[in-house]
């Protein structure tokens, strides 16, 4: 095993399918973000609010499904390529970006509410001005965790055609080379604690600002 | 219509092979939980009155967590003596297992009631006998619910072993994208799904048995338990 | 039977010592109460006593043994420990959390079975009804009931109370000062208890340790804590409304009065009239056919309803009693709940013992002030 190979490996292949594989990732997080917000306040509100701990148990549940089938399931019903890889990603990531949202609206204190209310704030002004940014901290925990999980489930997206730094894994496991699969590994790795350690900067910051 | 009598059919003619797998997902599961059980928790006890320690220890779990888990496989088979073993995939699931089974470990011995804590103390108990009968029986609703994070998480990651070597559920997805049959992959989908609720449900039954009658929670703070052990 | 010989403690980083060279005696079978504002060292004294905390000088002899040459866990088993949250063990059944150290030391199963049971009945808590119950379905009466049956479990002689009372509303917690001095004249340990609230001192203790800054002030009974403050601090902690705390100090057995004449309810007008005749007479007890006081009649009032058949219009019938352990103050505030001027006063089995009144709890209070504002007067001159 040579690592003269490894870089070999990392400069003709690597880099276009770590953009590839951050391209899925990005492009996921924000389908996801954009519907599993909404969702997760929605939820919040009457009716549905009053089935929210069902609903919170079904999301938590949910996040168990294994990666493998969710991506796969895809497959008979999309066929191959970015596009159902995108779909799929999307809905595992929504998944903790909704029950962190519905568990931290829930989660707040009561009385902060009614006094905002007793103050003559509409339902929107709460919503806006005290539930989401009291709620903040922990949505964004969510979004930091469906961050991790899409760059672990993208790798799997190769199986299905969508490319990503999973065919250096697979192609390395397939052809028992340790430096395609070091190479994919390494570089996977290093994706997900790099946007790990972002997203947990940014998780703090927003923390220290909302977090009363 | 022909479509679902397809996979129906596929699954009742493969009865044989499909069970067998489950066995396999099974037994991996049981000795990967089986070794994290007794190591996590025996490192939380060990670490629980040493925060320094315990920050980095759990700094390094919530590390390896963040690392994909094929990656993680990855890495594993590459190195010599180990590779394309069940050894790789015992220990990758081991190493998953960390951040949520020893957090959750070293937070509830902690988080035990001072008053109840000193009360103990002041009737005579030596350390050991606080831990045996005061700290691990108040802790176990949330331990119990750090290694059914940790179970659930690994019947997920256990799928993934059959590309190094393992032969559980995962096979009939795996097969399923190599000769783009859409039976097999929805027949595996649905079996892992149902594995991992029915590992899930199990675990929760078994939270109500062993946890002690009066710390058995309200539903308050399980779902408190169950959101630390996740977020 | 605890004896504190210049005991220190000192933290590090920290400039005065949290407890300074204390000593003190407390002697079989008393209560002594340390009390003094927040961060005096009462808690920390306490503690050190049990080794809770380690003492970084000084001696602590319990029952004439040097507590920190023994082991730590033995010590503690031979000490009864309560706490202000209880820390009843969640997980254990109300039995299970009383027979804790029974079975530390090793007890047969019937011997704690016995003995579990027989402090359920001590504490007032029905054993058939609370035995399996687990303390998160007690009330915080039960709770702390159940706590003190737990440090009794094993008969310790020495107990040690850490604000045992302090996180139950005022009337849960009168009552269980009350049941608590009333078995404590039967088990007669030595206790050692902390409060920060004077008036539970005051109605406690034997003897009261009041603690500034780690050090002892005045370590006297709440009878010369009251009405001999050593220094303007204990003054000023006792507070302005020192006479009113006498009253949750004394006992209504100070000021009862015992061998009132009593007549039945239809007795004749002679009778009556020849007893109020004497000027000094001015009450008369009314009892039924069972012989039991069932009310008063006082002469003022006698006299102004005074028509031959009506007198006994003027009775006042008791709507309720009071036992010979209360304090003046809870026959006052039941007097003036009842708006009656005069209670009668049971023994422990519930027989009539005599009557308490108004008028003679405020003659013994304003006497016994007198008395001391006098003697002070004495001191005073003297030094001048």
């Amino acid at each position: 095993m040579g690592v003269e190979r490894l870089i070999v490996i990392i400069q003709e292949q690597g880099i276009s399918l770590l953009q590839r594989h951050l391209y899925l990732v990005f492009v996921s997080l924000f389908f996801a973000i954009i519907i599993a917000l909404p969702i997760g306040i929605l939820v919040t509100r009457p009716p549905f609010n009053r089935k929210i701990n069902q609903i919170l148990s079904f999301l938590n549940t949910a996040q168990g499904v294994p990666s493998l089938a969710v991506i796969a399931i895809f497959l008979p019903l999309m066929g191959v390529g970015v596009r159902p890889a995108i779909f799929a990603l999307s809905i595992y990531a929504l998944l903790p970006i909704a029950r962190n949202t519905v568990a931290a609206i829930k989660g707040l204190d009561a009385d902060v509410l009614e006094a905002a209310r007793g103050m003559g704030l509409s339902k929107k002004e709460v919503l806006l001005k005290v539930e989401l940014p009291l709620a903040m901290p922990i949505i964004v925990a969510g979004i930091q965790t469906a961050t991790i999980f899409t760059v672990g489930t993208a790798t799997i997206a190769h199986l299905i055609g969508a490319g990503g730094l999973g065919r250096l894994i697979f192609t390395g496991i397939a052809m028992n080379s340790p430096e395609f699969i070091l190479a994919g590994s390494l570089m996977a790795a290093a994706i997900a604690i790099t946007l790990d350690q972002l997203l947990g900067l940014f998780q703090r910051r927003v923390q220290r600002k909302f977090g009363g | 219509m022909t479509e679902l009598r397809r996979i129906f059919n596929y699954f009742t003619n493969n009865l044989d092979r499909i069970s067998g797998y489950t066995l396999e997902h099974l037994i991996l599961i049981v000795i990967a939980i089986a070794l994290s059980v007794g190591l996590w928790v025996s490192l939380g006890i060990l670490l629980r009155n040493n925060k320094k320690t315990a920050d980095s220890v759990l700094g390094l779990g919530s590390f390896i967590m963040s690392v994909p888990s094929v990656a993680i496989y990855g890495i594993l088979i590459s190195i010599p003596g180990l590779g394309l073993s069940r050894q790789s995939a015992v220990i990758a699931l081991v190493l998953y297992s960390m951040l949520p089974i020893l957090r959750n470990v070293y937070v509830s011995l902690n988080e035990v009631d001072k008053s109840i804590l000193e009360a103990a103390r002041g009737m005579g108990m030596s350390e050991r006998q606080i831990l045996r009968k005061v700290q691990l029986p108040l802790a176990l609703p949330v331990i119990l619910a750090g290694v059914r994070v940790a179970t659930v998480m690994m019947v997920g990651i256990a799928t993934l072993a059959v590309y190094i070597g393992e032969r559980n559920l995962g096979v009939l997805i795996e097969q399923g994208l190599k000769r783009s049959r859409s039976d097999m992959i929805i027949v595996g989908a649905l079996l892992v799904t149902v594995f991992v609720l029915v590992i899930d449900f199990g675990i929760g039954w078994l939270e109500k048995t062993v946890v002690p009658k009066g710390i058995q929670s309200d539903e308050e703070s399980k779902t408190k338990a169950k959101a630390g052990g996740e977020i | 039977m605890i004896k504190i010989e210049e005991v220190t403690k000192k933290y590090p980083g920290m400039v005065r010592p949290a407890v300074d060279k204390l000593s003190l005696n407390i002697e079989e079978g008393e209560i002594c109460v340390f009390v003094g504002p927040s961060g005096c060292g009462k808690t920390t004294t306490l503690k050190m006593i049990n080794l809770i905390i380690e003492p970084s000088g000084g001696k602590i002899f319990v029952n004439g043994e040097n507590v920190l040459e023994q082991n730590p866990n033995e010590l503690r088993k031979k000490i009864g420990y309560v706490i202000q949250k209880t820390g009843l063990f969640p997980h254990y059944s109300v039995f299970d959390n009383i027979a804790i150290v029974p079975n530390l030391l090793g007890w047969e199963e019937e011997r704690v079975e016995k003995r579990v049971v027989e402090l359920l009945k001590m504490m007032n808590l029905d054993p058939d009804e609370n035995r399996d119950k687990f303390p998160k379905a007690l009330s915080g009466g039960q709770s702390q009931r159940v706590g003190v049956a737990r440090a009794m479990a094993a008969d310790p002689p020495v107990m040690l109370m850490d604000e045992p009372f302090g996180a139950v509303d005022p009337i849960t917690r009168n009552q269980l000062q009350n049941e608590f001095l009333k078995l404590q004249q039967k088990v007669k340990k030595t206790i050692c208890f902390v409060t920060h609230d004077i008036d539970e001192a005051i109605k406690m203790g034997d003897k009261i340790a009041i603690l500034d800054q780690g050090k002892l002030v005045q370590f006297d009974t709440p009878e010369n804590i009251l009405f001999n403050p050593a220094n303007e601090f204990v003054e000023e902690f006792v507070g302005s409304d020192r006479s009113l705390k006498v009253l949750n100090l004394l006992r209504v057995t100070t000021v009862i009065r015992k061998n009132i004449k009593r007549v039945k309810e239809k007795a004749g007008i002679d009778e009556i009239n020849k007893y109020f005749s004497h000027p000094e007479k001015n009450r008369i007890l009314i009892e039924n056919d069972e012989k039991e006081v069932v009310g008063y009649l006082a002469k003022e009032e006698y006299h102004k309803i005074s028509t031959a058949k009506g007198w006994n219009k003027a009775i006042r019938i008791f709507p309720t009693s009071l036992n010979n352990h209360n304090t003046l103050k809870d026959a006052m505030s039941d007097m003036l709940q009842h708006n009656i001027a005069a209670l009668p006063v049971m023994d422990d089995d519930d027989k009539f013992m005599g009557i308490v009144s108004f008028a003679d709890i405020r003659s013994y209070i304003g006497e016994a002030y007198e008395e001391n504002e006098t003697e002070k007067d004495q001191d005073e001159n003297e030094v001048l």
